[in-house]
């Protein structure tokens, strides 16, 4: 399998909200919602992005039993700084380092700090004093509670749902990360999976492949995928004839 | 080997907010040109400004013009000044990648980095020498690797790099 990461329809819709976020005027509310089913790849991602596009990005990953202080802790250290012992001087240390850049900070599973006001509005305030583009990724009903704080959610410049992989987006990842030739019917195959996710159609790939290096095809069709007897003794005749030899 | 100024001034401007380039002169001991001039660099960066000029006659034994003695307050946390340097290398987007994922196979590193398959194949075995990683076995064909030792966002010098 080929080990690249595909640019589907989700992903371009996230770069073109962050681009449109980091060049926001300075005075406009920069802070964006990214939410979705888990298993979308909406971390991976954002990882992707700040790997690539935004390397001096700060990524944090909450806990359930975060604290104010202990969020503000993390984020001073991922900015590269010594956290002070104090929450006043955290603050202070965070928003000395944020201010006024386009330093774009990512709050992964922002849900989990939903209950608690105090640490909801301590990120309000940070991102009000440095006015930084921050991003809040959550799980699939993330919106409906952040709703719970009306002068929060009426901040958001971009929020951006991650749909499930539409048939575009399953042809194009099969393609693109397999080594064999892939028919049309594999897709619509693929598609008729109940609840669809990107790990699945990763697993799907591994799968197209297995059995396109075991049977020596060089082009997989959906009947290759699920009538194993059939196909193993056509296959095997094909073979022969053929003598392909595929490289895993 | 004295101290270099701007190293001098970093600690100076810890404990002292309101000060003046006299106080410096006398707390460092350097050259009041060498600390003007790193003076001037961290007003320019943001981290200070003046808040009155004065100038003060030329000590007995000592020729020229009233020296510059600025009053300076320090306006932002000298800590967050970033010093210089090294470049981001393929070897800390590497790094960095593991310290968000914790759990991964070698392929989500070439995949999310963009890194070639050697120089990640080589960084994480190292890791794993070294007692970073743990390998817990093996999911299809691949290693899955945890992030057992955390140093923090700076990846770990290992020994021989």
């Amino acid at each position: 399998m080929r080990k690249v990461f595909v640019e589907t329809k989700n992903v371009k819709r996230l770069v073109a909200a962050i681009n449109a976020l980091i060049k926001r005027h300075i005075g406009i509310e920069r802070l964006m919602l990214l939410f979705g089913n888990p298993r979308m790849g909406k971390t991976e991602t954002i990882i992707w992005l700040i790997n690539h596009f935004f390397t001096d990005a700060v990524y944090v990953r909450c806990i359930k039993i975060m604290s104010a202080r202990w969020l503000l802790e993390e984020l001073v250290s991922s900015l590269g700084l010594d956290p002070a012992w104090r929450a006043k001087d955290l603050f202070d240390q965070a928003r000395d380092a944020l201010i006024g850049t386009d330093r774009l900070v990512c709050f992964d599973e922002i849900d989990y700090l939903t209950h608690d006001s105090k640490v909801i509005e301590t990120i309000r305030d940070l991102n009000d004093l440095t006015n930084a583009p921050f991003v809040f990724i959550g799980m699939h009903q993330a919106d409906r509670k952040l709703k719970k704080y009306p002068h929060l959610w009426g901040r958001f410049a971009q929020v951006i749902h991650f749909e499930p992989p539409d048939r575009g987006d399953v042809g194009d990842i099969l393609t693109q990360i397999c080594e064999v030739k892939i028919d049309e019917s594999v897709v619509d195959a693929v598609c008729e999976t109940q609840s669809l996710t990107l790990s699945l159609i990763y697993r799907w790939g591994q799968k197209i492949e297995a059995i396109a290096r075991s049977r020596g095809l060089d082009k997989v069709s959906a009947d290759d995928l699920f009538n194993n007897n059939q196909s193993r003794k056509k296959n095997v005749s094909k073979t022969n004839k053929s003598g392909i030899k595929l490289s895993a | 080997m004295s101290q270099k100024p701007t190293k001098a001034v970093s600690s100076f401007l810890l404990n002292r907010k309101t000060f003046s380039l006299n106080d410096l002169v006398t707390a460092t001991g350097i050259d009041r040109r060498k600390l003007l001039r790193v003076l001037e660099k961290f007003r320019n960066e943001g981290f200070l400004q003046i808040v009155s000029e004065e100038k003060v006659r030329p000590a007995w034994g000592e020729n020229g013009p009233f020296r510059k003695n600025p009053c300076y307050q320090r306006i932002k946390d000298i800590s967050t000044r970033q010093g210089r340097q090294r470049p981001f290398c393929g070897r800390d987007r590497i790094w960095r990648t593991i310290r968000y994922l914790r759990k991964f196979k070698r392929s989500d590193l070439v995949r999310l980095t963009g890194d070639k398959e050697r120089t990640v194949y080589v960084y994480t075995r190292q890791l794993v020498i070294h007692g970073y990683l743990k390998d817990l076995g093996r999911s299809g064909k691949e290693k899955v690797f945890f992030l057992i030792n955390d140093p923090g966002p700076k990846r770990p010098i290992i020994e021989g790099e």
